[in-house]
């Protein structure tokens, strides 16, 4: 009996997308180019969402209503990435959810002003609750990257 | 139930090509089942995130593989708990009456793709959050980070699981990950992403699994059957920075999870369910989710998933064994896996799970999870029709 080598097919999907975002996300965007962060308030429950959009998905209602947020808060979950992922930054690298002052969401950026030379244990400076401020960059592109979380 | 069929789990099955490894489990599920593909009135095929196969609209390629030309058939997707919405789907479609038996199908293939965690970063939103590389093991280590601050989770919980599971493994022939794993080996392994190390992950699996269900009138002339004695299942809201916690839930403690499994408990009249089920089936690719899920199926009073750590209580052995599988820590083809969770439940209380059978069983759990903490399905299952 004749042994068959197994053969693989290379192949690929590359599609480009160019994402439409609303007006919600527009000013946002707009927003962090002048180094201001927005949120929506929903006029029934209160609950002022960042980012923004244009209703209230536990009220199930329409909030047109843009509030402009504070840029420090609050750590509310954390990690420290140490493995290399295609795409990623160089690692260690630390990724925060932070409930801005103002805001009851929480929102994802990079953390960064804090040393990770131990990649066994998490920086106390990193700890849940840890109060960090939204530091912008000098170029802004309109992009969640235009600013990234310091220790306050 | 009366049939439940699944490849080996592996790596990459390089002796066959995608619709051959469904036609594998297919045909081991009709085998078991008695039943020709003849007597199956409709296919439900559960195919989750298919770029990792890399072939759009799976359904069509994988068709002949399950013998679906002619019949009806449905396509089920929520992420990895597919598999559990692709059971829960054929449950229903015979309880309703519609079809007397309906094949269940999953499928995933995820060797083919070189990085999982680039196909797992486009599951996030473009807008907000794929600038910010988040991923599975990046999210999941945000869940985690959560348990160790308000939750009690150590890193001694975390290894104790990942052993139990690796352990459990060695007696499921058909686990991806048959090795020796030590507390030590746990502490010692790699990093990925704080508090998360390479062996409190899942590994990438390649396989496929198939279950046929039929009406409690045909399982009853059936040498071998499980009874679906409740179903539930719900979605949360799509972003973690809109469910980190509130006065009545935590994102580390899936509130989905527990809407899901009060509604299969409801459904089965299950009023205590750390003492009514004999085993449990849990969907959770990482220690810390399986630690988490204990609190959220209420095996665990609120805030205490350790507990069930502590007195090795879901150890093979333990009164409410977890996994007895290995479960999806050791061998994870995701679309497929709520599937081989839901078969294995079924096995289970059927007696026919083999060395890891747990002595007596006749009430088990199969739950599935998908998204990142956003998807949960759950079944009951009995030895029962009554």
């Amino acid at each position: 009996m004749t042994t068959t080598t197994p053969v693989r097919i290379p192949g690929e999907w590359h599609i480009p997308y160019s994402y439409t975002i609303g007006e919600s996300a527009s000013a946002f965007f707009g927003a962090l180019k002048d180094g201001r962060i927005l949120g929506c308030r929903c006029a029934s429950c209160g609950r002022v969402a960042v980012p923004p959009k244009n209703f209230c998905e536990f009220c199930f209602t329409r909030v047109d209503q843009l509030v402009e947020v504070g840029c420090e808060g609050a750590i509310e979950a954390v990690t420290v990435v140490t493995a290399p992922f295609a795409g990623s930054p160089d690692v260690p690298y630390a990724v925060a959810y932070v409930q801005l002052d103002g805001a009851t969401s929480a929102i994802a950026n990079y953390v960064r002003g804090v040393p990770l030379d131990d990649l066994e244990a998490l920086p106390p400076s990193l700890r849940i609750g840890t109060r960090v401020r939204a530091v912008f960059g000098p170029n802004r592109a309109g992009r969640i990257t235009d600013f990234w979380f310091e220790p306050a | 139930v009366i049939g439940f069929g699944q490849t080996a789990f592996k790596t990459t099955r390089a002796d066959v090509g995608a619709v051959e490894l469904i036609y594998e489990a297919v045909s081991e599920a009709l085998a078991d089942s008695g039943l020709g593909l003849d007597e199956i009135d409709s296919v439900v095929f559960a195919s989750a995130p298919e770029v990792f196969e890399g072939v759009y609209e799976p359904d069509r390629w994988c068709v002949d593989a399950f013998g679906g030309a002619g019949k009806p058939l449905v396509r089920i997707h929520t992420g990895g708990a597919t598999g559990g919405s692709g059971a829960l789907t054929a449950t229903r479609l015979v309880e309703a009456g519609m079809y007397e038996s309906v094949l269940v199908v999953g499928l995933q293939r995820t060797s083919e793709t070189a990085d999982a965690q680039k196909v797992f970063t486009t599951i996030f939103d473009p807008v907000y959050e794929q600038d910010v590389q988040l991923n599975v093991i990046t999210g999941i280590a945000l869940v985690a980070s959560r348990q160790m601050e308000f939750f009690g989770l150590t890193e001694d919980h975390l290894a104790w699981v990942s052993v139990k599971n690796f352990a459990n493994a060695l007696r499921n022939p058909k686990a991806h990950l048959h090795k020796d794993v030590d507390v030590a080996d746990v502490k010692g392994s790699r990093m990925l992403a704080w508090p998360l190390r390479l062996l409190h992950t899942c590994p990438r699996s390649d396989g496929a699994a198939a279950v046929v269900i039929t009406t409690a009138e045909l399982a009853r002339r059936h040498s071998a059957a499980a009874y679906v004695k409740g179903f539930g299942c719900a979605a949360d809201v799509y972003r973690i920075g809109d469910r980190i916690h509130d006065d009545e839930s935590d994102f580390a403690i899936p509130r989905a999870q527990k809407w899901a499994c009060d509604r299969a408990y409801a459904a089965s009249g299950i009023a205590d369910p750390r003492r009514e089920l004999d085993v449990v089936e849990v969907y959770a690719p990482f220690s810390n989710l399986e630690i988490a899920y204990y609190e959220s199926m209420s095996l665990a009073p609120p805030r205490r998933g350790i507990d069930l750590v502590e007195s090795e209580a879901t150890a093979l052995g333990g009164d409410i064994p977890v996994c007895p599988s290995g479960g999806c820590m050791t061998s994870n083809p995701i679309g497929a896996t709520g599937l081989v969770r839901f078969g294995e439940a079924a096995w289970q209380v059927m007696g026919r799970a083999g060395e890891h059978q747990v002595d007596g069983a006749r009430t088990a759990l199969a739950t599935a999870c998908g998204g990142i903490d956003q998807f949960y399905t759950a079944a009951v299952l009995g030895a029962d029709a009554d």
